[in-house]
């Protein structure tokens, strides 16, 4: 026996070195594709909402009034805090297969490639589902920042100078009048004798609508158009449905 | 018959005569190994071989009897080596002690892959030599003396240092380049 071996073997007793057991590895192994299931579930997750936020929570008909213009208003409703988490999921799962068994074997872009796709593939479909709608509904229920931050973020659609009123009516003046709160609490009058409204909407107090159009005044405004919110389209489509 | 290294890297979970022979049989290139990367003493060398051959001892159980141990061992070494590089902070400034098989080696890497003439060669010296090996990152000293003194292929370059052939053959390529440019710098 070599001397180095002969020291091994003894420093090996002496401090009672035990090779360790197998299942600590079978674990481990089953904790990193767990972990990078995940993050590709969790980025999958944010693609879905980021989706529902562009296509459902959005009005593509208006953005071209946003500050901005067309290229502006879509910069502005980017849905940035999903696209971050999908990039940090991207990271992740790049990094745990990195440390699977034969992971550093596939070059890194294409894991990366390959991680973006299933995350918009399984995104769409989540998205096509309506699962999206039910997180993003869960989310607002049960975490108040997370609302209040999406609040924040959806008074882009505040835009009065540019022809974009979003609010709730308070009340209904007869047939050419409405009043309404908009995102910041200040009481608009809206002339609505010449505005298009789709053709299942009913106007009620307490409904949240777009008014598109333009100012006449101080607390003024004249409506070319009134488009239903999100929350409305929702009723629409639920006693459509009945 | 002499029995594979695979099988004695199994044998050795239950039998530590069995793993007394596995250390026979890697302590010389694992040592040479690690002073080729390092250039540490001997003696301090040989502590970072006996703490990779603990390593090996204490992930016996993950080593996958599919894969070369020649490689598994490595990578532990390898892996154990730039740990200690990290820790005593030497990683670009250590110096390289080679040996003359070393600077033989070495100097056919310029022969054949920077087309200089060998009448010049023959007029460096081992020092310029391991002075250039010397100026390389770890990452680039690693691969060449991986593939030019342990004579390891692309896929146990690959196994060892957990990064695709490709991009073996891309540090590969670039550390020969960085020594090439060192050395034409160094001869002027």
């Amino acid at each position: 026996m070599s001397k180095l071996s002969k020291n091994v073997i003894d420093k090996i007793h002496e401090k009672h070195i035990k090779p360790l057991p197998k299942w600590l590895f079978i674990i481990g192994h089953i904790a990193l594709w767990l972990l990078f299931a995940l993050s590709i579930f969790i980025g999958a997750a944010a693609v879905s909402l980021g989706l529902h936020k562009l296509f459902v929570l959005n009005d593509w008909g208006i953005i071209g009034r946003l500050p901005g213009g067309h290229i502006g208003g879509f910069l502005l409703i980017l849905p940035y805090i999903w696209i971050l988490i999908l990039g940090l999921m991207v990271l992740a799962a790049f990094h745990l297969f990195k440390h699977t068994e034969k992971g550093y074997k596939i070059s890194p872009w294409l894991v990366v490639g390959i991680s973006v796709v299933i995350s918009f593939i399984v995104g769409s479909l989540m998205f096509a589902n309506r699962t999206a709608e039910g997180m993003e509904n869960f989310m607002r229920e049960k975490l108040p920042q997370y609302r209040e931050f999406q609040e924040f973020r959806e008074k882009v659609w505040h835009a009065p100078e540019q022809g974009v009123l979003p609010g709730r009516i308070i009340s209904i003046e007869g047939k050419s009048m409405i009043i309404m709160d908009d995102l910041n609490g200040e009481k608009w009058e809206v002339d609505i004798s010449k505005a298009q409204v789709p053709p299942l909407m009913k106007l009620k107090v307490d409904d949240l609508i777009i008014a598109v159009g333009k100012i006449e005044g101080k607390g003024e405004f004249k409506a070319d158009s009134i488009k239903p919110t999100k929350v409305l389209k929702d009723r629409l489509r639920k006693s459509f449905k009945r | 018959m002499k029995i594979s290294d695979e099988k004695l890297a199994l044998q050795s979970l239950k039998n530590e005569e069995a793993f007394a022979q596995l250390v026979e049989r890697f302590e010389a290139k694992l040592l040479r190994y690690i002073q080729r990367l390092t250039a540490l003493p001997q003696n301090h060398a040989e502590d970072i071989l006996q703490e990779v051959f603990i390593k090996i001892y204490k992930n016996l159980n993950s080593f996958n009897p599919k894969l070369k141990f020649s490689s598994w061992a490595y990578r532990i070494t390898h892996n154990e080596t730039i740990n200690q590089i990290k820790k005593i902070k030497r990683n670009t400034d250590l110096p390289l002690e080679t040996d003359n098989e070393d600077e033989q080696n070495l100097l056919n890497i310029l022969e054949s892959d920077t087309n200089i003439k060998e009448e010049t060669i023959q007029k460096e010296t081992a020092a310029e030599v391991r002075n250039i090996l010397n100026k390389l990152p770890i990452k680039y000293r690693d691969v060449l003396v991986l593939y030019y003194l342990e004579q390891k292929d692309y896929n146990e370059i690959s196994d060892i240092i957990r990064k695709p052939s490709g991009t073996v053959a891309t540090l590969l390529h670039r550390a020969k380049s960085k020594f090439k440019t060192l050395y034409n710098e160094q001869i002027k």
